[in-house]
């Protein structure tokens, strides 16, 4: 019997449905030959995946970021665009204009990460439920605008500044690595390494910071300020998890909120301090993350549809 | 630093692939390597040398896989499965994951073999084998993506793995009969 090597291909990427599983087993048992055939090409995808060299780079310069924004960009005009989209940068230097797909926008959904490598080597991780528009106009200077939050890795470059703008704040970067975080009332930028420069947007004054401070920009009065914070523990959530440490519950639900693009009602116990430290996964839904808590501390939560949940102390644990 | 360390890139999605490949589910292959990363870690923190990464990693995803698999498989059957073929399916993964050595497998010829076989084949074959093996890409995304019809895609995995057949014909039956299959 012949096999279609497109649902082998689905049933080793562990992709296939349970019809197809079923389909690829019979044909597997069906003969000696078979098996063999079958055997085969499942150890050749093991190995393939240990095999160091692959050299299939198809966004960026590391494997496994490009293929993250493939599979989270998701759909196939996204996949056709990224490869122009990501030259944009290149195409305006040499000035040849190229008219075809440019990624413009990216987006990351609702419990999704999404992560891109600009044509200039910058590397971008977008929070989920963040956008970043890429506004350069090919005058040397690269802008981005962000809604959201992103961790940038800007690839050094002392011709062509990179210039990241929210709503309201702007920061200036020659080629660092920094988290900004522009969610409503309060935008901020925390730096990671190298220096940026930091002041509300179409301001003149900007303010320099160094590595492990925050620039806090207060929408309302138009203040800023400047922290000391640990910035490695803030910018966890681009590998995929949350440092739980010393946390009150109001802090860790407001992140899971943006995060998953829920409400949380969490007031019963909002001002609770989770006296463990940790690392929560950020899994693709809240649920799995939920019953995470749940199985560590002694909390409940109930879920009316998909965009409310209520979070409660199980009685009588209240101390 | 875990966070900055560029091998962390380099593993998580082979170690999320390899999850997935046999629990058929996204988010337990994501805890599974998120899991199997932070022992990796651990253990060089503590000062332990590890030589050889991914056949480490691989085992503790292997592992953690098999015990995730058969509790399923004790769910199923608890649950009363009326699906016959379901259940004998999830065992079937049971079965060919238990056969995996990482370890036997990243020493043997395979990998110089595999190498060598895609290097010959030509640097569109290698890109596109690879961008359908790791990326997860459909043919279709692949041919826009690299600007080549879907049917010259399936040229090239096609011949990709006829060739890889054929070069790793005298190895593979004997790591199949040394996996006690």
């Amino acid at each position: 019997m012949k096999m279609d090597l497109d649902i082998i291909g689905r049933y080793l990427r562990g992709e296939a449905s349970l019809k197809e599983r079923i389909q690829v087993m019979k044909w597997a048992e069906e003969s000696e030959s078979d098996r063999e055939e079958f055997m085969a090409l499942r150890r050749i995808y093991d190995v393939s995946l240990m095999d160091e060299d692959a050299g299939a780079v198809p966004v960026g310069r590391r494997p496994g970021r490009g293929v993250r924004l493939l599979k989270t960009v998701v759909s196939m005009v996204a996949a056709a665009s990224l490869a122009v989209g990501v030259t944009y940068f290149l195409m305006d230097d040499d000035g040849a204009a190229v008219e075809d797909l440019v990624v413009r926008s990216f987006i990351a959904p609702e419990g999704h990460r999404t992560e891109a490598v600009l044509s200039d080597g910058t590397e971008v991780c977008l929070n989920s439920g963040s956008r970043l528009d890429i506004l350069s106009s090919g005058t040397g200077e690269r802008r981005v605008r962000l809604d959201g939050e992103a961790y940038l890795d800007v690839a050094h470059n002392e011709d062509r500044p990179f210039v990241l703008e929210t709503s309201e704040m702007e920061v200036k970067v020659l080629g660092t690595s920094f988290d900004v975080c522009a969610y409503g009332d309060v935008h901020s930028v925390v730096l990671v390494e190298g220096s940026v420069e930091a002041g509300s947007l179409g301001g003149t004054e900007k303010t320099r910071i160094e590595p492990d401070q925050m620039y806090i920009y207060d929408v309302a009065d138009g203040r800023s300020r400047v922290e000391r914070v640990d910035a490695e523990s803030l910018t966890t959530w681009k590998d995929g998890y949350l440092n739980v440490r010393n946390m009150t519950a109001e802090e860790l639900f407001t992140i899971l909120e943006r995060y998953y693009g829920v409400e949380i009602d969490c007031n019963g116990i909002s001002d609770v301090r989770f006296t463990m430290s940790g690392k929560l996964i950020l899994e693709t839904r809240i649920d799995s993350v939920l019953d995470n808590l749940t199985s560590l501390m002694q909390m409940t939560y109930s879920m009316t549809d998909n965009a409310h949940v209520t979070v409660s102390l199980i009685s009588g644990t209240r101390q | 630093m875990l966070i900055s360390d560029e091998r962390y890139d380099r593993y998580w999605w082979r170690c999320v692939l390899f999850a997935r490949s046999y629990t058929c589910d996204q988010s337990q292959a994501e805890s599974m390597a998120a899991e199997a990363l932070s022992i990796f870690w651990q253990r060089r923190a503590s000062g332990e040398q590890i030589d050889m990464p991914l056949p480490f990693l691989f085992s503790i995803i292997r592992n953690k896989a098999l015990h995730f698999l058969r509790h399923e498989s004790v769910k199923m059957r608890a649950h009363g499965e009326m699906n016959e073929d379901a259940v004998r399916e999830l065992q079937f993964r049971i079965d060919t994951l238990e056969a995996c050595d990482p370890h036997s497998l990243y020493a043997s010829d395979v990998r110089k073999i595999l190498r060598e076989t895609l290097d010959s084949l030509g640097e569109k074959t290698d890109r596109v084998f690879a961008m359908s093996r790791f990326e997860g890409m459909s043919n279709k995304d692949i041919s826009i993506a690299l600007g080549i019809t879907e049917k010259a895609v399936e040229y090239h995995i096609t011949k990709a793995l006829k060739a890889l057949r054929v070069a790793l014909k005298d190895y593979l039956p004997v790591i199949v009969l040394f996996l006690g299959l």
